[in-house]
């Protein structure tokens, strides 16, 4: 994107302010869904076509050691054996307090840029996705890293910038609150680490005001939640879409065009009520949001009902993320499809993985109890996705990736762990450059301090992130299209204090 | 004191630098510099077509101006009606009688008198009387509990003090979602913890919520234990083991003292501009370590009817503490065989909700694990806890072991139990504590956004409530009633979005809800429509922030809008049609000009003797329902609407339909949506 641009997009919405220079843009947004070429004017920076980011939140923080782990070799000095080591030993009937899986139990990878052998949580398999009368087979994370589609980033984790365990004990700048859930999720959401945490805009949202300022033909934004709100999807302009995994709910008893119990009438006079202009700013928030709901919504609800909306992949039954994963799926869909979207960011939420307890369940399988239990469903959920995106053509077009608060002490406190830092997360799609880690993997010793490794951990095993969330958003951001430096900077303010802006898992 | 409309630029800056002169202080002065960085327009944008006609006093603090006007009684059913609105889970008829009668205050001070209303010992009761006949699963019951909280909301005279109860368990948040899923006898039982406590004093409160074993269990307290610190080759070496640091931090962070020094008006303790941390990862770690050793006491068989639970601790008295096995055992659930099933019922031995014990084995006393050095005391730091406000817990004078002699063994519990008090001590003394509870409590019962002297006027109070006592949560609540920010017109910015349930129960109070022939009221997953359940937020943080600001105009306003992280397009239409099937439960809409009534088998339903009893007229109607629904707050506008509605449109049907009707369109619109 060229500064050109830039200047091209403010100019437009200096002119978009002039429009509606005596309301708020905000509320009047959906009308800008009459001015179709507004669009063209946005900038996709990495060309046309679709793309679209779907952000599979991690919530409470998932112990992510025990997601991706060494496993090289069940022998002193190893990589696997420090794990083993720190993690207080493989777990079992005579070591209820250890937190490792036994070397056989964890499902081997061979990351084609790493020296040695590493592996995924058992629960990361191929399965079949049942649902009601209904079956299906999918891949599991093990198979899909191993086709090159998935790949992991290291040791990520908020970051000021890159900071030493001497600096750090020196009391150099560190992100505010560490180890707190909300302020770490929200830094995560922001995609930098401000003392500010009453920052306005998530990362999510900054780049859909770059890539996709203005909403679609029937007013949908470009940014939609399926977990409610979020502020990963907040940005300039850019008021998130929230929609149920069951899809659009439609208001009972006031259908326009229902003559029955003057449904009509009330629907005429509720609208009327939702028009009115309204001095509480509560109020008018109010009206603004069901306003929109009612307008959008009813068009949604028809395309998702139709052939558009509709997807044949089975998606797990009794999995709240596959639930969401999947109205994602239709929407990618209808966005595609029949509303010709070009950029779409999308938010799903999943989990409790505040261990603190029960991470392993006594006499029940690793894969599916405890950990296993959410691992299960977070492996099933992505491998249902990955299926979905095959069946409507947008494999190489939608690149899923999970973030959470932090990763979670290498020590346990009884049958648990508690808040950490730097973690490992995933990257999913046909466009990542997969079978790879990229950052750095930790040594995992407890209380590490080299820094010829840059390996860093404090006494009960919390890593000092060696990659930035700022590095990893912006990674994913410039594929979406913001290949403005300028922008970027925009975005991302404190990237420029990491040496690497652009991690490569998105090739280049 | 009354102001003229002025630029309210200038205003703020008055008002602020009014602040800063009561203080004093580098801080205020601090404060007032950034203000004055503000984009006025932006303020003015705000503001200026907006200025309440008569402007609060609230940017002066005191309780000057019209204070005796706002305060003692109210001038009409409105004012009453606005007032319950904040006190109760809604108006009724009789209530707003009353408070008529005798005023604010004393309305306030008869129901601080009353007992409470408590919903375990009932609960249990009912439960243990079902399974006795029908035994089912522990699932099943927790519909039992819905009910009744609902029915106390509904009903119980006790109104305030109900009402402030679900405010704090807002604060001081517990869910059953989760662990506590098959327990809705001891998560009742914490809610009347929050309800025995919600006028008495907050460091008892904090006290009985940190011995509760349903918090032990949420927030993993619960048989946390302590590092086993052992003589490796002469060296002190901690074991694998840690303390769980789950409720260290999150008694901090949420129940108490909040993540930054603040100023008694909740305005942020800055130096050179910073803000200053209210404690360290350290000192989370180090407070961790006294919330060990905690476990279900243990207590004699219990006897519910022919059923009779045991706790096997294998040991009685004193000796249970020094049990080795004791803190593993777990209260008996009533479990009973149903053909070839085994049903886990939700009936449990009381020890699962009675306070813990402390098993001195498994507390970190600051001192070595094992019998080889003797149990010494550990070489310093790790003998002493540092925890928050520079305390120090030092080392246990004897040694607690399973085999500690009888003369040591009450020391050690003393010692365990002593430490837990010194941490909540310390934390309900912490100046943090005042601003940051009464600016939630405000939130919870009058507005989101209370000003920075409203706050201060409040936590005054929490700091003494006029005889010398601090944390006095009766007195806090009657200070946040009768403020004169909450009493007097609002202005523009006050209020809240209302809470999902508040808006359900408004309605029901209003029209007098009527539970089913069985007693019930039928709403069991309030959280399906609504995001909302009481006790059963999604985790700790509640079903909302106090900090949540709505991306758009309210967040460029810098306005906090807690409510409104559950308010969104989805939400907005489920809570709109779980709204009409409580209003229209019971009556059908089949015909056009009559709505026939049947009592309906599965929900409570708003009495057709109430609603038959509403006036005739359409203009009378709708202002009897703007009375009860709106404090007679409904603008022109929306009158006119409604009124058109019916007298042009709905003519032809008759008046329950016109006023059911119409109760839904105000429930739902955006005047009602905020709670004023």
């Amino acid at each position: 994107m060229s500064h050109k641009h830039l200047n091209d997009r403010r100019e437009f919405l200096r002119k978009l302010g002039c429009t509606f220079a005596a309301g708020s843009a905000a509320a009047l947004l959906p009308q800008l869904a009459f001015m179709p070429k507004a669009r063209a004017l946005s900038n996709n920076g990495n060309g046309g076509g679709y793309r679209a980011l779907v952000c599979v939140y991690l919530n409470g923080a998932n112990d992510s050691f025990n997601w991706l782990m060494p496993r090289d070799a069940d022998v002193p000095g190893s990589h696997y054996d420090r794990y083993k080591i720190a993690r207080g030993g493989v777990y079992g009937a005579t070591n209820t307090a250890g937190l490792a899986h036994a070397f056989n139990d964890i499902l081997p990878i061979s990351p084609s840029n790493q020296a040695s052998a590493f592996g995924l949580h058992p629960a990361c398999t191929d399965f079949t996705a049942v649902n009601g009368a209904l079956n299906q087979p999918h891949s599991g994370l093990q198979s899909l890293f191993n086709q090159q589609k998935a790949a992991f980033v290291c040791n990520a984790g908020t970051l000021i910038a890159p900071i030493t365990k001497t600096q750090y004990n020196a009391g150099a700048a560190k992100p505010a609150q560490l180890f707190s859930h909300n302020d770490q999720a929200l830094q995560w959401q922001i995609g930098q680490s401000t003392t500010d945490s009453q920052s306005r805009f998530g990362w999510g949202g900054r780049v859909a005001s770059v890539v996709t300022p203005t909403p679609l033909a029937n007013g949908l934004s470009g940014a939609i939640s399926a977990a409610g709100s979020t502020r990963f999807l907040l940005g300039n302009q850019i008021t998130p879409y929230q929609i149920a995994s069951n899809g659009v709910n439609l208001i009972d008893n006031y259908t326009a065009g229902v003559n029955g119990n003057f449904n009509s009438q009330r629907r005429a006079l509720l609208n009327d009520l939702l028009d009115d202009a309204y001095a509480q700013p509560f109020s008018k928030e109010y009206a603004a949001i069901m306003r929109r709901s009612l307008s959008i919504g009813e068009d949604l609800s028809g395309l998702l009902a139709g052939a558009a909306g509709t997807i044949s992949t089975v998606f797990p039954a009794g999995n709240s993320l596959a639930d969401q994963l999947r109205i994602v799926a239709r929407m990618i869909k209808i966005g595609k499809s029949s509303l010709s979207a070009e950029r779409q960011v999308f938010f799903v939420n999943y989990g409790s993985f505040d261990l603190h307890d029960g991470m392993f369940v006594t006499g029940q399988p690793e894969a599916t109890a405890g950990h296993g239990a959410l691992m299960t469903e977070l492996n099933q959920a992505l491998g249902a996705f990955w299926t979905a995106m095959n069946e409507i053509g947008t494999q190489d077009e939608v690149t899923s990736f999970t973030m959470s608060d932090f990763a979670r002490t290498l020590s346990g406190n009884g049958n648990g762990s508690d808040h950490a830092w730097g973690g490992n997360m995933m990257v999913l799609g046909g466009a990542v450059q997969g079978n790879k880690l990229y950052g750095s993997y930790p040594k995992l010793i407890i209380n590490s301090d080299s820094d010829a490794d840059k390996d860093w951990s404090f006494s009960r095993g919390q890593y000092i992130p060696t990659t930035a969330v700022d590095q990893v958003a912006a990674t994913l951001a410039k594929w979406m299209g913001v290949t403005d430096t300028l922008a970027m900077d925009t975005i991302f303010p404190n990237l420029n204090t990491f040496a690497v802006r652009d991690l490569g898992f998105m090739g280049v | 004191m009354k102001l003229k409309p002025m630029s309210l630029t200038t205003l703020a800056i008055t008002g602020l630098a009014a602040i800063a002169l009561l203080y004093g202080s580098a801080n205020a002065q601090q404060r007032v510099a950034d203000a004055s960085t503000g984009d006025p327009e932006l303020l003015g944008l705000q503001f200026n077509q907006n200025l309440p006609t008569e402007p609060n006093d609230i940017l002066f603090g005191g309780l000057a101006g019209d204070f005796e006007n706002h305060s003692t009684a109210p001038a009409n059913d409105a004012e009453a009606a606005r007032f319950l609105t904040q006190a109760t889970f809604g108006p009724t008829q009789v209530e707003l009688g009353e408070l008529k009668s005798i005023g604010y205050a004393a309305w306030v001070d008869r129901q601080l008198n009353i007992d409470p209303t408590l919903q375990r010992p009932v609960l249990e009761s009912q439960i243990a009387a079902d399974v006795a006949v029908n035994p089912r699963p522990a699932g099943f019951y927790l519909s039992f509990r819905q009910e009744r909280w609902f029915a106390t909301a509904a009903t119980a005279p006790d109104q305030l003090r109900q009402r402030v109860a679900f405010a704090l368990s807002q604060v001081l948040v517990l869910s059953e979602v989760g662990t506590l899923n098959n327990a809705p006898i001891a998560v009742s039982e914490y809610n009347d913890i929050l309800l025995r406590n919600a006028f008495g004093s907050y460091r008892t409160l904090l006290k009985d919520v940190t011995y509760s074993p349903m918090m032990g269990q949420f927030l993993t307290t619960l048989r946390n234990q302590k590092t086993d610190w052992t003589l490796v080759g002469g060296v002190p070496t901690p074991g694998l083991l840690a303390p769980d640091e789950n409720y260290s931090r999150e008694i901090m962070q949420l129940f108490s003292v909040g993540l930054i020094q603040r100023n008694r008006d909740f305005s942020p303790v800055l130096i050179a501009g910073v803000a200053q941390p209210t404690y360290n990862q350290d000192i989370i770690t180090q407070t961790a370590k006294a919330f060990t050793g905690l476990g279900f006491s243990c207590n004699a068989p219990a006897t519910f009817g022919t059923i009779t639970l045991n706790h096997n601790c294998g040991c009685t008295g004193i000796a249970c503490n020094f049990s080795n096995t004791a803190i593993f055992t777990n209260p008996q659930r009533y479990n009973v065989v149903v053909g070839a099933n085994t049903v886990l019922t939700a009936l449990y031995h009381p020890d699962n909700y009675r306070p813990m014990t402390c098993y001195p084995r498994y507390s970190d006393t600051g001192r070595f694990q094992t019998a080889a050095n003797n149990y010494a005391v550990l070489p310093a730091p790790n003998d002493t806890k540092l925890i928050i406000s520079g305390v120090t817990i030092n080392p246990s004078p004897v040694a607690c072991y399973s085999g500690t002699p009888a003369a040591d063994q009450l020391a050690c519990v003393n010692y365990c139990t002593e430490q837990v008090d010194t941490v909540v001590n310390t934390l309900s003394l912490h100046p943090n504590v005042a601003p940051f509870l009464s600016r939630q409590l405000i939130q919870r019962l009058t507005t989101s956004n209370p000003s920075a002297a409203y706050i201060d006027r409040v936590a005054a109070v929490f700091e003494n409530d006029g005889t010398n006592t601090r944390g006095n949560l009766g007195a806090v609540v009657k200070a946040i009633l009768l403020d004169t920010e909450a009493r007097a017109a609002p202005g523009i910015n006050f209020g809240k979005l209302r809470e999902p349930l508040l808006r359900l129960t408004a309605i029901w109070r209003a029209f007098g809800i009527t539970p089913n022939a069985s007693g019930a009221y039928g709403l069991v997953a309030p959280e399906r429509a609504f995001v909302q359940r009481p006790l059963g937020a999604p985790s700790v943080f509640n079903f909302y922030e106090p900090d949540f600001q709505q991306a758009g105009e309210i967040q460029a306003a810098n306005l906090f809008s807690p409510e409104f992280q559950i308010f969104d397009e989805s939400t907005s239409i489920s809570a709109s049609d779980e709204l009409w099937r409580r209003i229209f439960a019971g009556y059908s809409t089949a015909a056009t000009a009559t709505t026939p009534f049947t009592a309906p088998a599965a929900t409570g339903y708003l009495a057709p003797n109430i609603i038959d009893g509403l006036p005739d007229a359409n203009d009378k109607l709708l202002d009897e329902l703007d009375t009860r629904m709106m404090f007679g707050q409904m603008s022109a506008s929306m009158k006119a609407k409604l009124l058109a509605l019916m007298d042009t449109t709905m003519v032809t049907t008759d008046k329950r339909r016109r006023a059911l009707s119409m109760i839904h369109l105000i429930a739902i619109s955006p005047e009602f949506a905020v709670q004023r």
